[in-house]
């Protein structure tokens, strides 16, 4: 009997242990490729070090290596990376949207205008900046969900039409000239040792919008809205409220994107940035985030934004045409779906 | 003593007021009725504006009127294709790419191979297949959403067409040269009578064809099922993928062949025109005409009377010596609107 008894007991705690050597044997690659970001991580490192290695190898052909080149890809990469990240919270709650190409381009066109031409002072101006974007994005959402239209067709129109209107309004193509105070200008987009600052800035905003939606209730509501809108409406969320706040982050961080772009130029333009909105799209996708919301991670949008500048950065220094980019980002995009699609498959 | 109950359409006669004319109430139905109207509109606006005032607007004289029977079979014939397609369920935003690939293929078979003409466009025919199934294959096989399949062929087709376009001097993209055989120019893109080119006989056509392939064939009521309620319309055996398959091929074809008349007619393809917007102005037309966003309503005379309207639009604004870049943001307005008003519509229409 006890004899018996000790043998189920040793049975049973044999196969324990031996589950739990399974699942933990399991674990770190299941959680790797099961972590929305999972795939972009590889692909991250793996490009990264075949980088670093062509680069070690070959230094005088492929200057990958060299501080200006670094200095250069860290420079690069937040200025998509930072429209990504809004773009990428709205995907997460399940709406697109593409008019971040035109606020990119007005909202710090207005801040330079309020600024240098109107002569008020810089935090106004900055202030009035982040009223426009926050009004577009709140145009799109209370069109996208009153009338029930899919966010990409309303986005599309307010692009056009934001892009179109703000020439109109003060005389067709200009470009102002945009001098803040040297420290305004050294803050944002000066460097700390090596690293330029808006690299760190845009780590900040990351950590952020990290912050906002693994640590605090509104990324429950955007996970929710965006994964099941009927479910979060039983749980109590007020989906239209939340995605509604989500069209306004996101035109906010085109906004940030936008001024640290004309600040580093000292110039505003009204001449449109062609497809920003398509690459920060792309680039939510090849992070792993889902297009029909509800799944997707902050560190996955910034290892994708750093994969395509990566790979333009590529096409750069091995002096290929620019058009490997296009097609690099058109198959990655449609890559980038199917994996998704396949890893939602099988959870 | 007990009445019986109302039957159904009993009631529904209740609900509605009084019996119309019939011919009322096919227009009620109709789905290319608002278009019909808005068009007739602003045409009677604009000619009786420009026989008022000849010398503020020039828009009703001969010049002009053969400017525009030139430009709207163009984008009226691209429409079409989308148009069908949009019918479906489905959504093309790479027909831009397809517009300047398929003249593209034929005039580099034709002018730097030196093929046959009817083999260089046949080559032509098979790239926009090919374009359409890869579209099909993406959005129907793989399953994704036909907006982000088809924006990565975008980015594709504008690779493709840079690639091949590209002056290895400049290492920018060239412009290729399109010099057909004088007769075929003719009958493309020749004058027939007065302001009248023949663009107008190829947008008559096709719109016959897309008409009787809509409503007149069994593909047609496919096409509207599979839009309208796509697991309905599988549970009674319609082939849904295939549906969608051949749409995304018609989608091509016509986008190709639009391109192909813009070619001839200009004698020459700009490959900078896969970044003008091309696909928006189409998409717009569609929604304009009447199309739903969503599947299952529309009407080839809608696609056609709201590329109508998109071009006579353009046109006024290059008259009234407006900014280029204004159409753009009529455009967005325009897309904003209509897709509103098909969705009211629709929604009344379903009470």
């Amino acid at each position: 009997m006890t004899s018996a008894t000790s043998r189920e007991n040793s049975l049973t705690e044999s196969s324990h242990a031996h589950a739990a050597k399974r699942y933990r044997q399991a674990t770190f690659w299941t959680r790797v490729r099961l972590h929305p970001a999972g795939p972009v991580a590889i692909m991250f490192l793996g490009l990264l070090a075949a980088c670093v290695i062509v680069g070690a190898i070959i230094p005088d052909k492929f200057v990958f290596l060299s501080q200006a080149n670094l200095s250069l890809l860290l420079r690069a990469i937040p200025g998509y990376g930072v429209v990504a990240l809004g773009v990428g919270l709205l995907m997460i709650s399940g709406e697109f949207d593409l008019s971040v190409g035109s606020v990119f381009v007005v909202a710090p066109f207005a801040m330079a205008y309020a600024y240098a031409e109107a002569g008020l002072a810089l935090p106004v101006a900055i202030i009035i900046a982040f009223l426009i974007a926050g009004g577009i994005g709140l145009a799109n959402g209370l069109i996208t969900l009153n009338f029930g239209i899919p966010s990409f067709i309303t986005t599309l129109g307010m692009l056009f039409i934001v892009r179109t209107s703000a020439p109109f309004i003060v005389g067709y193509t200009r470009s102002i000239s945009f001098k803040p105070p040297p420290l305004f200008r050294e803050i944002l987009v000066g460097s700390v040792g090596p690293i330029p600052a808006q690299f760190l800035w845009f780590l900040g905003l990351a950590f952020v919008a990290y912050l906002l939606l693994n640590r605090h209730f509104l990324g429950n509501h955007f996970f929710a809205a965006g994964g099941n809108a009927n479910a979060a409406r039983f749980a109590g969320i007020n989906v239209y409220r939340t995605k509604l706040l989500a069209f306004v982050l996101c035109s906010v961080f085109a906004a940030i994107s936008g001024i640290f772009a004309v600040t580093r130029l000292n110039l505003a333009q009204t001449a449109p940035q062609f497809f920003i909105e398509l690459f920060a799209v792309a680039i939510c996708v090849i992070g792993g985030l889902s297009l029909f919301g509800g799944r997707g991670s902050v560190i996955g949008i910034v290892l994708g934004a750093a994969v395509l500048q990566l790979v333009q950065d590529v096409i750069i220094l091995s002096r290929l045409p620019g058009f490997y980019l296009d097609m690099f980002v058109g198959v990655m995009v449609v890559a980038g779906v199917v994996i998704n699609q396949m890893v939602r498959r099988k959870y | 003593m007990t009445t019986a109950p109302p039957t159904s359409a009993e009631l529904a006669a209740m609900r509605r007021p009084a019996a119309a004319h019939p011919l009322v109430a096919w227009a009620r139905t109709y789905q290319a009725t608002n278009i019909a109207v808005i068009f007739l509109a602003l045409l009677a606006i604009v000619v009786g504006w420009s026989l008022i005032a000849p010398d503020q607007l020039r828009f009703a004289t001969a010049g002009n009127f053969a400017i525009l029977s030139q430009q709207i079979p163009v984008t009226a014939i691209a429409a079409i294709g989308v148009g069908i397609l949009m019918i479906s369920g489905e959504f093309d935003i790479s027909i831009a790419g397809t517009f300047t690939l398929v003249p593209f293929i034929i005039a580099i078979t034709y002018g730097t191979f030196g093929w046959a003409l009817p083999l260089a466009l046949l080559a032509g025919l098979l790239v926009a297949i090919a374009i359409g199934m890869l579209n099909g294959f993406v959005v129907v096989s793989l399953g994704i959403p036909s907006f982000i399949a088809t924006l990565g062929t975008m980015f594709l087709l504008r690779g493709v067409v840079r690639f091949v376009s590209i002056n290895p001097k400049t290492n920018q993209p060239d412009n290729i040269a399109f010099f057909p055989p004088e007769a075929f120019k003719a009958a493309l893109s020749g004058n027939l009578f007065g302001p009248v080119y023949a663009q107008v006989i190829w947008l008559g056509v096709v719109a016959l064809i897309g008409y009787l392939l809509l409503n007149r064939h069994r593909y047609g009521n496919h096409v509207f099922a599979t839009g309208g309620n796509r697991s309905a319309a599988i549970a009674v055996g319609v082939p849904a993928n295939t549906v969608k398959y051949v749409a995304f091929v018609i989608c091509a074809a016509t986008a190709g062949f639009a391109g192909l008349l813009q070619a001839t007619r200009i004698n020459q393809i700009e490959p900078s025109y896969t970044l003008s917007g091309f696909e928006l102005k189409v998409i717009a037309a569609v929604v304009a005409g009447g199309v739903s966003l969503f599947g299952g309503r529309g009407a080839i005379l809608g696609m056609v009377l709201g590329a109508a309207l998109l071009e006579i639009v353009d046109n006024l604004l290059v008259l009234l010596n407006a900014p280029a870049t204004l159409f753009q943001g009529i455009l967005g307005a325009i897309i904003i609107v209509a897709v509103i008003l098909n969705t009211v519509v629709a929604r009344r229409g379903r009470r």
